[in-house]
C-alpha cells in the first residue's frame, strides 16, 4: 500500500516536472523570438556619441535633404553601419518588376525625438547636431518608403508669433531624375531620418512635414528655439525671386503644401 | 526487477506526457497586429437610415458614420456618436495636437446594398464602404468638417491621370468642427457611391485629415465614364 502511494506520487511529480520545464522553455523562446509589435524608441543608438555637437544656426529659411539612416527591426538598439541603407537589396521595389502602386504608402508613424541629438554619419566632421525622426510600421502590411540618393522628403515647420504654422525649410532643389528609390518597410520595422537641431532667440514649437508618395504627414509639435529670420528668405540670395515666380508650385513641390511667410497669397 | 522496470518507465512516460502536453499555457504568445478584415456595413431600415442617406445626398460628400472595434457586421445608426460621448473619444480643438493626425490607413471595404432610387443620376452604381484604421499604438485624431469627411474618390481617366469623380469638392479649406479620437485598433467608417459602367479603370481614395493627406492603394473598378464629366459639371 505504502509502495503504491510512493509510486503514485512519483508519477505526479514526474508529470509536473515535465509540464513545468515545457512552460519555462516556451517562455524563454517567446522572449527570444517574439519582437515587440509596437514601436519603442531604441535605448541605444550607436551614433549617440559623447562628442559635443553644435546646433545649426540659420538666418533664413533653408533648403533641406534629411539623411536616411536605413531601416531596422523593432528593438532596443539601433546600430548604424556604413551604407546601411543599401543593405536591403531584396526589399527595394522596382517599377519594371514590382507593382509599386499596390503597396501602401500611408500608415507609417512619424515620431520625432528632438531630445536625442546625434551626428549625421555622412558628414561627421561638421560637428553639427541632428535629431532622429522614426518612421515605424506598426501595421500588418509592408509599406513603401520613397526616397532619393541618401535622403527622404521632409521639411520643418515652426509656429510664428501669431501661432501659424509656417515652413522654415524647403526641399533642396534637385535637377537630376536619377537616384530615386522605393524601399519596403515591413511590419515591425522602422525607417529613420535625421533633421537639424536649430538654436535661436525665438522659443516656439516645431513639427515635421513628411511626404511619402502622395501621402503627407505632419508630426505632433515639440518645443524648440529658432531665429525668427528663418521664416524669411535670405535677402542676399535670389531664392525668394525664384520661389515667387510661382508661389503655388513652390509651396506644393518644395514645402509639400505649405506656403512660406513671404509667399502666402493675399486675398 | 520487473517492478523496478515498470516503475522506471512510468516515470519516463509521465515526464514526457507532461512535457509534450498541448496546453494553451505553453503555447508561444502570438504577436498582435492590427489587420483590418473589412466588416459588412448595413444601413438600417429606421429613421437613422433615411437621415444617413439624406446627409450623404445633401452634402454629396462622405459622412462619418461611426467607429468600431468589431469586425463582422456593423449597422449604421445616425446617433452613433452618443455611444462615444466623453473625453476618451473626443478631443477639443485646442488640444488636438497632443494626438497624432498622421499614420492612419485608408481602404475600401465591401459593397453595401444600395437603397432603390436614391441616386437617380446614374442608373447603376455601387455603394462602397470606406474604412479609416488606426493600426498604431497611440490614439489618433480624425477631423470632421460640418458632419462630413474631407474625402474624395479619384479615378484614372483615359490618359491614366487621376481625376476626382466623387466626394468632397473643397478638400483644403474650412476648419474642422470637431475631432474624434480613433483608439489603437479602431477604425472609422463611411460610404461612397460610384457609378458603374464599362470603363475598366482604377479608383482610389484621398483623405485630408488636418494637415495630413492619405491616399489609399488603387482598386480595380468598372466605371461609368460619364462620372468624370458629371463631377466636373457639378451635376
Amino acid at each position: 500500500m505504502q509502495h503504491a502511494q510512493k509510486y503514485y506520487w512519483i508519477i505526479i511529480v514526474a508529470f509536473s516536472l515535465g509540464f513545468f520545464m515545457k512552460m519555462q522553455l516556451a517562455k524563454q523562446q517567446a522572449e527570444v523570438e517574439v519582437s515587440p509589435s509596437f514601436f519603442q524608441v531604441p535605448d541605444y543608438i550607436s551614433l549617440d556619441t559623447a562628442r559635443s555637437l553644435r546646433p545649426h544656426k540659420e538666418t533664413a529659411i533653408s533648403s533641406m535633404s534629411p539623411s536616411f539612416l536605413g531601416k531596422y527591426p523593432f528593438g532596443d538598439s539601433l546600430i548604424w553601419r556604413v551604407r546601411e541603407e543599401w543593405a536591403f537589396d531584396d526589399d527595394y521595389l522596382y517599377y519594371e518588376r514590382d507593382t509599386i502602386s499596390k503597396f501602401l504608402s500611408a500608415g507609417l508613424q512619424l515620431i520625432p525625438r528632438p531630445e536625442i541629438q546625434i551626428e549625421d554619419p555622412r558628414i561627421p566632421s561638421n560637428n553639427l547636431a541632428y535629431f532622429p525622426v522614426f518612421l515605424p510600421n506598426e501595421t500588418s502590411s509592408s509599406i513603401a518608403l520613397f526616397g532619393k540618393d541618401s535622403h527622404l522628403y521632409a521639411t520643418l515647420e515652426a509656429r510664428d508669433s501669431f501661432g501659424h504654422w509656417l515652413p522654415i525649410s524647403y526641399r533642396s532643389p534637385d535637377f537630376c531624375g536619377w537616384g530615386r528609390w522605393t524601399l519596403k518597410i515591413n511590419p515591425q520595422e522602422y525607417g529613420v531620418m535625421l533633421m537639424p537641431v536649430y538654436k535661436g532667440n525665438f522659443s516656439t514649437q516645431l513639427r515635421v512635414r513628411f511626404i511619402n508618395g502622395e501621402n503627407i504627414s505632419v508630426s505632433t509639435p515639440f518645443p524648440a528655439s529658432i531665429a525668427y529670420e528663418q521664416f524669411y528668405f535670405d535677402k542676399a540670395s535670389n531664392d525668394k525671386e525664384w520661389a515667387a515666380k510661382d508661389p503655388a508650385a513652390f509651396a506644393r513641390s518644395y514645402c509639400f503644401g505649405s506656403y512660406p511667410l513671404e509667399l502666402i497669397p493675399k486675398y | 526487477m520487473k517492478n523496478a522496470q515498470l516503475f522506471y518507465w512510468s516515470i519516463v512516460l509521465s515526464f514526457l506526457f507532461g512535457f509534450y502536453l498541448k496546453s494553451p499555457f505553453s503555447e508561444n504568445q502570438l504577436v498582435s497586429h492590427s489587420t483590418l478584415i473589412p466588416p459588412k456595413l448595413e444601413l438600417g431600415k429606421d429613421s437613422a437610415y433615411s437621415r444617413t442617406i439624406l446627409a450623404y445626398s445633401k452634402k454629396n460628400a462622405p459622412v462619418l458614420l461611426g467607429k468600431s472595434f468589431h469586425q463582422d457586421t456593423i449597422a449604421i445608426t445616425s446617433d452613433w456618436f452618443t455611444e462615444f460621448l466623453g473625453r476618451k473619444n473626443f478631443c477639443r480643438l485646442d488640444s488636438v495636437e497632443q494626438f497624432g493626425t498622421d499614420g492612419l490607413q485608408l481602404s475600401f471595404g465591401g459593397q453595401i446594398d444600395p437603397p432603390p432610387g436614391l441616386f437617380p443620376k446614374f442608373p447603376d452604381h455601387q455603394l462602397l464602404s470606406i474604412f479609416i484604421l488606426n493600426g498604431a499604438a497611440e490614439p489618433k485624431v480624425l477631423m470632421r468638417y460640418s458632419g462630413i469627411l474631407k474625402l474624395s474618390v479619384e479615378a484614372q481617366n483615359r490618359s491614366e491621370e487621376w481625376e476626382q469623380i466623387a466626394g468632397s469638392r473643397s478638400l483644403y479649406d474650412h476648419i474642422a468642427s470637431w475631432q474624434l479620437k480613433i483608439l489603437p485598433g479602431e477604425f472609422a467608417f463611411s460610404l461612397v457611391s460610384i457609378p458603374t459602367g464599362d470603363f475598366s479603370t482604377q479608383i482610389r481614395l484621398r483623405l485630408v485629415n488636418g494637415d495630413n493627406i492619405i491616399v489609399c492603394s488603387p482598386f480595380e473598378f468598372n466605371l461609368d465614364y460619364r462620372a468624370f464629366q458629371a463631377f466636373e459639371a457639378d451635376l
